[in-house]
């Protein structure tokens, strides 16, 4: 690791020569004035475009100056085209956001496009100031019975994270073949994807360090460490990382279905590997609950394309009134309420008389349960509106204080 | 104008340095030093040791002297190293110092990538004339400053065989005896056998564009027929490069390789005293025609005044009798530059070998000169050398072609 680091702050004396400082001012003129260009105009797409053009512009003037002064330009060149590059992804991601959502524009711009151009910068920087090969032979240490170098780690670092982060689509695809092929109607294809994409990365990375020459022994001793780890420490994330697995796999939860949790329905937004977000109607709130959660308790579930949901009401009527008469006219109220659907048709049954008379219950299928409390509320007043339209009661607990007559001692003896 | 100043500014020190011995001023700063690695073979640690090892061992003695220098030490592909250092110029990353092959040297100073030199008279006097000759450029003066030299030897296990076999024939007939033989097909490993077979005055003059005489077009045959008969004996290993040569005897899977002296401490460290070294084997047509691979340090051009200053006085450190006599009698893989080196730190037999195959070299710093490192004719007469030692084409057929092939380029 010194030998590593010397040899990188040997660099440093290489950026004191005056032609590499003259290069460098040019391309902290073009970023400064790129910037001003950017920040002084309105709308971000019509800015981003005039910062482009003004790095181009101050970027073509001072290579022209140099060359003419005979002086080098190439790092110039490197700085502003990486620069440029910046300013070019922001705008097409700019372009992105009318098709791609938020939440992927995000991981593109700070998981593929930004370590990108900065890795190839790196690289370009490097076989400039150094010999890669070289650079690759300088000793790490001896890790797991292999001698690792800079070559070795930076292969390690690389491979993992393509691994990581390139494995996604080529996964989806292959999970996409995988369920044409044996038609598997009710596992997704995002859980296959996922079990594709994992065992790629676990073989890549065995196949990695077994290239790089760690100690299969090794290897096997720190998995049974992680197995134990796995056990005490972290098995929460575990259990939710084997849930979140086998909720997908199953094809139980998927997004857009709705669930009962606590009372309350909430929708299901996205099926994550430890944990699962939702959509909570009452607050409009987001909820992230551990896929865990799902294994250990029953959950009421409404998948996708059958959230039909059979809902009633409770009403008491004056008990003088005649049941059947009171039964046909619940159901004929019911029926008339917008988003009661009318197959099967409402049905009301007499559950017994209570203290306050009959007691009537409404039973009638929605289109959801997230439309649930307002279409009850509606057939409850279409209700009570009608029966008071007809004269008929509806009993309600009255609490009568009556004074009782008190005579003075006086009077009683009189 | 501009040239004079270069001048100048490049012999006032050196003469300042030379006519001392010590600087007046201290010397700080960092310099880099950019080392040229032959061959196309992946970098290695045991390559990479072998070529900065005396760069490294002169640096250390520099840097007792001058404890606020630092030097960067960067290795590039000898056939690469006129586009990498062109490529860091352009970005103003050039090397201060580089520490490559003559020829190298020469086309660096040609392409404007490196400075010429113009020695006073007491340090050129200090340096062998040979050398000097071989990296004079009228009218820049020298292409470099010499450092070092590494001859071309006979390599072998001396468990397997007692001396190294003397002449061209007798290595065969070791070879049908049951000595394991190892030849590269590299035009710079393989060069020393044209000249016991009477091809090296075919090559210089095809290289050169003179035309042949009929002795030498038969010579330059009779070179590719020996060279094709010798892989029909099972014992002759044709192997890519020089390092797989190296990699063969370290290994024992070879018991004879022509090496250069730049190897020996890689295969001392390995065979300990069971490592020969000898001159090569000569021929019924004349003596062996090695390679000298003679190691110069070439001046960069986008050095600071203080970089340049450091340069400088390591180039003139390098040349220093006393650190030549260091590394030559400590490492025994190299031959010094400077004639002040005291004869007695010569007298060793390897070091004995290492002289005659500087006085067998005559012919061969001629034809490295004419094929310089990287240049397409010496990759293609690599090729050629290949289909012939492998049968592919017949010795008649591959001479007109080899002739073409080293005709000089417009």
């Amino acid at each position: 690791m010194n030998d590593l680091l010397g040899q990188m702050v040997g660099w440093l004396p290489m950026l004191g020569r005056p032609q590499v400082l003259l290069q460098l001012a040019l391309v902290a003129l073009a970023v400064a004035v790129s910037r001003l260009a950017g920040h002084r105009c309105g709308p971000p797409g019509r800015s981003r475009w005039l910062a482009l053009a003004a790095t181009g512009v101050v970027g073509g003037l001072g290579w022209g100056l140099l060359t003419i002064a005979r002086q080098p330009t190439a790092l110039a060149v490197l700085l502003i085209t990486l620069v440029a590059s910046l300013q070019v992804s922001e705008l097409v991601l700019h372009r992105a956001e009318r098709w791609l959502p938020e939440d992927q524009i995000q991981p593109l711009r700070h998981l593929l496009i930004r370590p990108f151009l900065l890795a190839g910068l790196l690289w370009t920087l490097i076989e400039q100031l150094d010999t890669r090969a070289e650079l690759a032979l300088i000793p790490l240490g001896r890790w797991m019975g292999a001698n690792v170098n800079v070559g070795d780690m930076t292969r390690l670092v690389v491979v993992l994270y393509l691994l990581l982060v390139a494995s996604g689509p080529p996964s989806l695809g292959v999970a996409w073949l995988l369920k044409r092929c044996f038609a598997l109607e009710r596992v997704s294809a995002r859980a296959i994807g996922l079990m594709v994409r994992y065992a790629v990365i676990s073989l890549g990375t065995v196949v990695l360090l077994e290239t790089i020459g760690f100690n299969s022994t090794a290897l096997l001793a720190i998995a049974g460490g992680l197995s134990v780890g796995l056990g005490f420490g972290v098995k929460e994330v575990f259990g939710n990382f084997v849930s979140g697995l086998w909720l997908l796999f199953e094809g139980s939860l998927r997004p857009g279905d709705i669930i009962a949790l606590d009372g309350d329905f909430c929708e299901v937004r996205r099926l994550g590997l430890r944990a699962t977000r939702l959509w909570r109607d009452r607050d409009n709130a987001e909820l992230v609950i551990p896929n865990q959660t799902f294994f250990n308790s029953s959950t009421v579930e409404f998948s996708v394309g059958r959230t039909r949901f059979l809902t009633q009401i409770a009403i008491s009527v004056d008990a003088g009134q005649p049941a059947g008469t009171i039964l046909a006219l619940l159901e004929e109220i019911a029926a008339a309420v917008p988003g009661v659907e009318s197959h099967p048709p409402p049905k009301a049954y007499l559950q017994g008389v209570g203290d306050r008379g009959g007691d009537y219950v409404v039973k009638f299928w929605i289109h959801s349960p997230f439309a649930n409390r307002r279409i009850c509320s509606a057939v409850v007043a279409a209700a009570m509106e009608r029966f008071r339209e007809l004269g008929i009661a509806l009993p309600f607990p009255r609490l009568i204080v009556e004074r009782a007559r008190t005579e003075p001692p006086g009077g009683a003896s009189g | 104008m501009n040239g004079a100043l270069r001048v100048l500014l490049l012999t006032l020190p050196l003469s300042l340095l030379s006519g001392c011995g010590l600087a007046t001023e201290e010397l700080r700063g960092t310099a880099y030093l950019a080392i040229s690695v032959e061959g196309d073979q992946p970098l290695t640690k045991a390559i990479l040791q072998e070529e900065v090892l005396q760069a490294q061992a002169i640096v250390a003695a520099f840097r007792q002297l001058h404890p606020h220098v630092a030097i960067e030490t960067n290795l590039l592909r000898e056939s690469a190293f006129i586009g990498e250092v062109r490529r860091r110029q352009a970005a103003g990353f050039g090397p201060d110092l580089m520490l490559v092959a003559g020829s190298t040297a020469h086309a660096l100073v040609e392409a404007d990538l490196a400075r010429g030199l113009q020695l006073p008279q007491a340090t050129r006097r200090q340096v062998d004339a040979d050398s000097l000759q071989r990296l004079e450029i009228p009218p820049r003066g020298l292409a470099g400053l010499p450092i070092l030299r590494r001859p071309q030897l006979a390599c072998y296990n001396r468990t397997r065989l007692a001396a190294s076999p003397t002449s061209t024939d007798d290595l065969l007939r070791a070879a049908r005896g049951g000595l394991r033989v190892g030849l590269a097909v590299e035009s710079r490993s393989l060069f020393w056998s044209t000249g016991p077979l009477g091809a090296d005055r075919a090559i210089l003059a095809a290289a050169a564009g003179r035309p042949l005489a009929a002795g030498e077009r038969e010579g330059l045959q009779r070179w590719l027929a020996w060279l094709s008969a010798a892989n029909f004996n099972q014992q002759v290993f044709i192997e890519p490069d020089q390092e797989a040569l190296v990699q063969g005897l370290l290994e024992r899977r070879l018991d004879w390789i022509p090496c250069n002296s730049g190897s020996l401490s890689r295969l001392r460290r390995s065979l300990g005293t069971a490592l020969g070294v000898s001159d090569l084997p000569a021929g019924p047509y004349g003596p062996p025609t090695p390679i000298t691979r003679l190691r110069v340090l070439a001046f960069g051009t986008d050095s600071t005044a203080r970089q340049r200053r450091v340069a400088e006085a390591l180039a003139v450190f390098a040349l220093n009798p006393w650190i030549q006599s260091t590394l030559t009698t400590d490492n025994q893989d190299m031959l010094p530059t400077n004639r002040f080196v005291p004869p007695s730190a010569l007298h060793t037999p390897v070091l004995k070998a290492m002289q005659r195959s500087v006085r067998q070299a005559d012919a061969s710093d001629a034809i490295a000169r004419l094929l310089p490192a990287g240049d397409p004719r010496d990759r293609e007469l690599t090729r050629l050398v290949t289909a012939v030692a492998f049968g592919e084409i017949t010795a008649a057929e591959a001479t007109g072609d080899v002739l073409r092939a080293l005709a000089p380029r417009p």
